[in-house]
């Protein structure tokens, strides 16, 4: 009788061992049907064709935004050094501004006019350096993308722009840029990417790589920059407008960013149809980095694929300055400072 | 007399053969400094201030049968040579660099380095150098280094560098500065633009920081491209045997930084033989990378020790394509010997791939 006891206890104590572990194992079971649920709501995206075909071409052709080049930047005092070798500065500012004072040796040329500059004017590749400056390095950034991701791979677009060359220019651009107006408007909480909707169609058309590239870019310089740059007012009077992009450091955008934005890895974004197809095609796209030079180079790509993509002036500089220089031991923000002026001088 | 002069004699023998008998345990000591010993592996070096240092100890026994590095000691317990081998056979694609073979002479206070490929014949590594030739302090401390090419002419190696010198500090750090032809100061490489660089090790010798200094104080290099934060220092963690468990980029304050490549931490999973097995990459968000790269490698090894597999993987270890060129598998062969053979290349569905450079 007291073995049957002793038999009866153990075969309730394994029955329970047993349904605790079923119990456990149906948990898991669920939670992972629930990701596979979740997966299967997002349907697979189609991309159009002559998106892969433009996607295939230029990473055929370098994969420059994946390249350890990307961006392709150049400090004010790289450029100087370079004063008198085998390089071309282009200056984007107005006639107006470039006959104020600019760089020594520097032609003065606008963005629409930089494609045939580049096929009929000068030799590109026989040049060490082409050097792209503007008022506040951000048309430059643009325009050195595309450049780049024509295939001329000696382009860069000067930090700062002509800020960062002497105190007189920085007066007149970055340092009127700079501001703290929008700290107070910061959020913390993390915004995920949305479903992948695809990304835009093309629509030009042809069948090659290489003629849908050529045929964007042309469009692109037709276009001009008119609407590349928008400003901080523009995006904090309504932030759910648009599609704001944070493209910068976890920590930078956990400590605070624009209302709304959602942050897309440097590095680990561009030429990725799984990241890209998250950018939503019908609302207009605002790119924000630091300073707005990284910004530049990204906008650059996203409109050659159709996006309605624009830059924020001055990125975190232009409505957080007082928050980056105080946090800039702590999280390493890139202000804009007086360390970032240099003395050179100006031509007439 | 004769007595005394027999005597006399007698005591000389003796004398000598106390001499003889006192003489032969010191030639048994020094005969016991030249030695051969076999490693696993060579121990991760960040300079060339380090000796070589194997890790993992075979018996020669054991060295037939598995790849292995043979140390060789001369008289005088000084390094003379360093073989990637199996059975004594040159092996190629060793942790040496480009070398299967590595050999040193010492003369006034040198020590010189020449290197030798897996046919045993002398070659030119890092750019073009033949020689290193290092400058050896009265204790066989390293104090410097110059690169010479075949014909004894100074040059510079592929990162423009022509010589090192290097100091230990009162806080036992070791302190590198490097310089060109002209004897300016330059900097690591175009992709670590660092000066000055401080190395710690811990108690066992094992590297544990490689310092960013300038002016004595840690400096950011925010050089265009190398870490948008700054880098200011190289982080190891190493476990008991020396084997490199974590490599980690930070600026200043701790932070993790990118490199050039677009990475900041690599974490190297070891197996009880010190091989790595699985490396996984982070970015400085502390996150796995993304977009064009893997975030983790596999390496499989056959019974010597060999690398047989490559395996690249997501972040959540299903076996993935690489995105820059399409090959989620690396393989290896290998004849008898074991030299390499082959190399086959296939995308996640065991489908061949041909490599970018092959096409």
């Amino acid at each position: 009788m007291r073995s049957m006891k002793k038999l009866l206890v153990a075969y309730l104590v394994v029955l329970l061992l047993i349904t605790l572990f079923n119990t456990r194992c149906s948990g898991d079971k669920t939670a992972k049907t629930k990701t596979a649920d979740t997966t299967a709501v997002a349907k697979p995206v189609t991309i159009d064709n002559e998106t892969m075909l433009l996607l295939k071409d230029l990473a055929d052709n370098g994969d420059y935004v994946n390249s350890r080049e990307f961006p392709s930047l150049i400090k004010a005092s790289v450029v100087h050094e370079s004063l008198g070798n085998n390089i071309q500065v282009i200056d984007l500012r107005t006639p107006l501004l470039y006959s104020q004072g600019h760089i020594k040796g520097a032609v003065n040329k606008s963005f629409e006019d930089l494609p045939a500059y580049f096929e009929s004017s000068i030799k590109p590749f026989e040049l060490d350096k082409i050097i792209l400056v503007c008022e506040d390095g951000q048309l430059s950034s643009y325009a050195a993308s595309l450049l780049r991701l024509i295939g001329y791979g000696n382009v860069y677009a000067m930090r700062w722009g002509m800020s960062a060359w002497n105190k007189k220019l920085a007066e007149a651009g970055w340092l009127k840029g700079i501001s703290g107006k929008y700290e107070p408007n910061l959020e913390q909480a993390v915004h995920e990417k949305p479903v992948a909707v695809g990304m835009p169609e093309l629509k030009t058309g042809l069948s090659s790589g290489a003629d849908i590239s050529a045929a964007r870019f042309k469009s692109l310089f037709a276009e001009g920059t008119g609407n590349m740059l928008i400003t901080p007012d523009e995006v904090f009077a309504n932030p759910q407008q648009y599609y704001v992009i944070n493209y910068e450091r976890k920590d930078k955008y956990d400590d605070g960013h624009i209302p709304g934005a959602v942050r897309y890895k440097p590095n680990a974004t561009l030429g990725l149809t799984a990241e890209m197809s998250t950018i939503p095609t019908d609302k207009t796209v605002v790119v924000y980095c630091g300073t707005g030079h990284n910004s530049g180079f990204v906008t650059a790509y996203l409109r050659l694929f159709g996006y309605d993509a624009r830059t924020l002036k001055y990125g975190n500089n232009g409505f957080m300055h007082d928050k980056m220089v105080k946090q800039n031991v702590a999280l390493s923000w890139l202000p804009f400072s007086s360390t970032d002026i240099n003395d050179f001088p100006v031509v007439k | 007399m004769k007595l005394s002069k027999l005597s006399l004699i007698i005591f000389a023998v003796a004398l000598m053969g106390i001499g003889i008998l006192s003489c032969k345990p010191k030639q048994a000591e020094t005969q016991n400094l030249a030695r051969v010993e076999y490693y696993r592996n060579l121990l991760f070096s960040e300079t060339s201030f380090d000796t070589e240092k194997g890790s993992r100890t075979l018996t020669p026994e054991e060295a037939m049968n598995i790849n292995s590095y043979k140390f060789t000691y001369d008289s005088l317990g000084r390094l003379k040579s360093v073989e990637y081998v199996r059975n004594d056979v040159l092996l190629g694609n060793s942790s040496l660099r480009e070398a299967s073979k590595i050999v040193y002479d010492y003369a006034d206070g040198k020590q010189v380095k020449r290197f030798y490929n897996k046919d045993n014949q002398q070659i030119k590594v890092n750019g073009g150098v033949y020689t290193y030739e290092y400058a050896l302090d009265g204790t066989g401390l390293r104090t410097g280094l110059k690169f010479y090419d075949s014909l004894g002419t100074a040059v510079e190696n592929r990162n423009l560098i022509h010589s090192y010198t290097w100091s230990k500090l009162p806080d036992g750090m070791i302190k590198e500065n490097r310089y060109n032809l002209a004897n300016k100061e330059t900097i690591m490489s175009e992709f670590c633009p660092f000066y000055e660089l401080r190395f710690s090790y811990n108690d066992k010798g094992y590297v544990t920081r490689m310092a960013n200094y300038q002016g004595d104080t840690l400096y950011n290099c925010t050089a265009e491209n190398c870490g948008d934060i700054g880098v200011s220092y190289f982080a190891f963690e190493t476990n008991e045997y020396g084997d490199v468990t974590s490599f980690s980029v930070h600026n200043t304050l701790g932070r993790l930084s990118n490199l050039y490549w677009g990475w900041a931490k690599r974490l190297s999973t070891v197996d009880e033989n010190g091989i790595v097995v699985e490396t996984a990459v982070y970015d400085q968000d502390d996150e796995f990378v993304g977009g064009k790269m893997v975030p983790i490698t596999k390496n499989v090894y056959d019974e010597h020790g060999a690398l047989v597999q490559v395996v690249n993987m997501d972040k959540d270890r299903n076996v993935m394509n690489n995105p820059d060129d399409g090959i989620a598998y690396t393989e290896y062969k290998y004849d008898e010997q074991g030299q390499r053979i082959e190399t086959l290349n296939f995308d996640k569905n065991k489908v061949a791939v041909t490599p970018k450079e092959d096409m």
